[in-house]
């Protein structure tokens, strides 16, 4: 297969959430979805991690009650109760295609995806707060596993046998995610106290570099919440990141070449979700204020959606033609078009808090806290 | 019937704690209570705390042993509500309360007083998002239990809960969303917002007596907490970092005035003060300036896990809760505030839950969070510290494990909506 062929076929296959390392929550194809669910995943608890998949469509839900299960289409494969919620969105990855799994007790798990054995598992260090919260990373170059904990630190374990590798100051508030380019550069933002909100660049030899630094607000940093991953455009060489403040947030945009920043927008509200960037370039963020914004590739406002949401949380996701699919705290899915126009297709009966995923034949998942994954079949087009 | 039983009223002057002053005397309901005896209470009631749970003593009284082994239990109930739509909120609240039964009957004709959870200022947010979407109850909730009292014949229904502000009552809970104008068009007129940080409009305090008291033996507060007929608690649900969970035991932690427990007192009480209660209920590194002497100076300095919790039921089982209800629709999780920083997140449960038996209520609140109400003290979620749940349930006030109450409306495994847990304190 080419290069450019197994990257085609690689993007189908969401094994995280975002769709794969850059978190850019694309579909490369045209679909056009029915609007009811052709099934239900049941689950034990509330749902808000993203589901994931591995090349055999099967589909992985973590819950928060511990639960981490496995489906073919509806059909269930098996289940594995961990120590603790699941907030992180698990990742297959590795050479040997492990399903790893992070608890709010702070323990990291590595199982085998057709039992669900767990193989390896490692607790994470930390005085006070075991949490992990942040979906899980596959940086292939290093075959590592980037994880972000509230102990502090940003850990990359081996995705072999889970022993560490590297780790970075991940700050005082580690919600956020991290990224990877194709060169496999990992990319993350941190506070620190009296400093303000970093952006860094971690090179695939390990080496780190400040991109950006935000001043702290009169708030302070324990006050500013880091919680979206960087977005990176492979293609435009771009990375985009999020930096709350204490009125707003800033949405920058980086040359991963050069490290230059190429430019900066001032958004109206912080902003807890990973953006989405659609084919075009377009970067579509969801805000705490129940907008979702279309942002264009020069950093000018293409559209605002009002979901009359008090506020977003769990992102969104997109397909080929542009159309951004994303669900509520009132439990509404939204669907939203190129243009920025948008309709409800779907409610469920409680919040929606995640990011969806797309299966590798293009149906949509959604994640929802009524202890249900619901899933629409697509029609490619 | 008045919702009297520990009741104390301040009546004449004596000298008390404070050597220069005249203070008045407490007095309860059923005749004056002499300072001999308020003193004696005291201290009896200091020395005398029982022994309850695994340690029951052969000294108890049969009552007593009785009310431990079936401490009192009512049902409670859940129930989905996804937004803050008034419609919505009456409806499924009247419904609520149409399952638990008695709602009607406890408040009609009757003065009631709902102590709410509002917190330290209205002037923040948790990450751009509104206190009352996270760690205040929200105006709509109240709003439509004020409408459903008023409904089921209700005489006039107090908003109460200590404000940080010395402008009018009126102004102070409008920072938090609570708009006197549109209560009132809601209840026929029938609403009423008292901010208890002083004595108010009072001339004097109440006593209100504990029985049994570890940490505190009596509480000197505003008066609209006494004078009541029906006291109903309106929580939010959350997490606490000293409690492991907030709720309608919790909420009371908010009648101890400003004016004489507050931070920003110096030498004396003062009816300008504002301050929260860190100093004398929290880190407890000095005392109240009441006109009594009122704490058993049993609480340990620095150790917010073992004084917040006792006090937590000190007041529970001085100030008897009729009613809670839980606002669980858009709430935070990890911490119970703003303070606490970007530790604490907010999250949506969608949830209202109701009960008439305060202890019953909180531990069924715990057990919808994802949380064993009876876990050990210092494991989750009271990894800080003392489980006031089980604490309550041995002082008689409650029922706390979860297969010995009764669940009505939507069932507790449907309900469940895990929070993210608290972190444990680390010494510095």
């Amino acid at each position: 297969m080419s290069p450019a062929k197994k990257s085609a076929t690689s993007q189908l296959i969401w094994r995280c959430s975002g769709a794969d390392s850059s978190r850019r929550g694309f579909f490369p194809q045209r679909l056009k979805l029915k609007p009811k669910p052709i099934y239900t995943l049941p689950t034990a608890g509330a749902v808000q991690a993203s589901v994931v998949f591995d090349d055999q469509s099967v589909c992985y839900v973590a819950d928060m009650s511990g639960l981490v299960q496995a489906f073919v289409k509806d059909r269930p494969v098996w289940q594995s109760k961990l120590n603790g919620s699941l907030v992180a969105s698990p990742i297959i990855c590795g050479k040997q295609g492990y399903l790893f799994a992070a608890t709010v007790a702070g323990s990291v798990y590595a199982i085998d995806p057709k039992s669900g054995q767990t193989l390896y598992k490692k607790n994470i260090p930390t005085e006070s707060d075991p949490r992990i919260l942040s979906d899980l990373l596959y940086v292939e170059k290093l075959n590592v596993v980037v994880l972000n904990s509230w102990g502090g630190k940003f850990y990359a374990l081996s995705a072999d046998t889970l022993e560490e590798k590297l780790y970075w100051d991940a700050g005082i508030t580690p919600y956020a995610g991290a990224s990877a380019d194709s060169d496999g550069n990992i990319y993350l933002s941190r506070a620190l106290q009296g400093r303000g909100i970093e952006f860094v660049k971690i090179s695939s030899e390990s080496k780190e570099t400040v991109l950006s630094h935000e001043p702290e607000g009169r708030r302070g940093a324990r006050r500013t919440i880091v919680s979206a991953a960087p977005v990176i455009d492979d293609s435009k060489k771009q990375v985009y990141f999020l930096a709350n403040r204490d009125v707003g947030s800033h949405l920058c945009a980086f040359s991963t070449e050069t490290g230059a920043l190429l430019w900066r927008l001032g958004l109206p509200n912080q902003v807890q979700a990973t953006p989405t960037l659609r084919p075009d370039g377009v970067l579509i963020v969801s805000d705490l204020r129940g907008l979702v914004l279309g942002i264009r590739t020069d950093g000018s406002l293409l559209f605002q959606y009002n979901t009359n949401s008090e506020y977003l949380i769990g992102g969104g996701v997109c397909e080929q033609g542009g159309t951004f699919f994303t669900g509520d705290p009132l439990g509404y899915v939204h669907q939203i078009s190129e243009r920025g126009s948008g309709k409800v297709f779907f409610e469920s009966q409680r919040a929606i808090l995640a990011r969806p995923s797309f299966s590798p034949e293009g149906n949509l998942y959604i994640p929802s806290t009524d202890k249900n994954v619901y899933v629409f079949e697509s029609q490619k087009i | 019937m008045t919702n009297q039983i520990n009741r104390v009223y301040l009546s004449e002057k004596i000298s008390m704690n404070r050597a220069e002053e005249k203070k008045p005397i407490p007095t309860c309901p059923g005749g004056q209570l002499t300072r001999r005896d308020f003193l004696k209470g005291a201290i009896v009631a200091a020395a005398a705390m029982p022994v309850f749970g695994s340690e029951v003593s052969e000294k108890l009284s049969s009552s007593q042993l009785n009310r431990t082994l079936r401490p009192p239990r009512a049902p409670v109930g859940i129930a989905l509500c996804k937004r803050y739509d008034f419609k919505e909120a009456k409806k499924t609240l009247g419904k609520l309360f149409d399952q638990l039964g008695g709602v009607r009957k406890l408040v009609k004709n009757k003065r009631v007083t709902v102590k709410v959870n509002l917190v330290n200022t209205s002037k923040e947010d948790l990450n751009g998002i509104p206190l009352c979407l996270t760690v205040t109850v929200h105006p709509v909730v109240a709003m439509a239990l004020g409408s459903l009292l008023v409904d089921y014949g209700a005489k006039e229904v107090i908003f109460c809960d200590q404000l940080p502000f010395r402008s009018s009552d009126e102004e102070a809970f409008s920072g938090y969303g609570f708009k006197l104008d549109s209560f009132n068009s809601a209840m026929n007129g029938k609403a009423k917002f008292v901010n208890t940080r002083n004595r108010g409009a009072f001339r004097d305090y109440a006593w209100v007596k504990v029985p049994n008291g570890e940490l505190a033996t009596a509480w000197e507060v505003n008066r609209i907490y006494a004078d009541t007929d029906v006291l109903v608690s309106l929580a939010k649900l959350k997490n606490h970092v000293s409690a492991g969970i907030t709720g309608g035991m919790k909420n009371l932690f908010g009648i101890p005035p400003s004016s004489l427990y507050g931070d920003d007192l110096k030498d004396g009480p003062d009816e300008n003060a504002v301050g929260y209660r860190n100093q004398t209920m929290h880190n407890c590194t000095r005392k109240p300036f009441t006109s009594a002497e009122s704490f058993t100076g049993k609480s340990i300095q620095g150790d917010h896990g073992y004084n917040v919790p006792r006090f937590i039921v000190d007041l529970a089982a001085a100030f008897p809760i009729s009613l809670v209800v839980f606002d669980g629709i858009s709430v935070i999780q990890t911490a119970e505030g703003w303070w606490n920083g970007s530790m604490s997140s907010v999250t949506r449960p969608g949830l209202l839950i109701a009960g008439t038996n305060p202890v019953c209520s909180d531990s069924v609140a715990a057990a919808v969070m994802g949380f064993d109400p009876n876990a050990p003290d210092k494991t989750l979620p009271f990894v800080n510290g003392t489980n006031h749940l089980a604490l309550a349930r041995k002082r008689g006030l409650g029922e706390n494990r979860i297969s010995e109450i009764e669940i009505v409306g939507v069932d507790l495994s449907k309900a469940r909506f895990e929070f993210q847990p608290t972190f444990r304190r680390v010494a510095l």
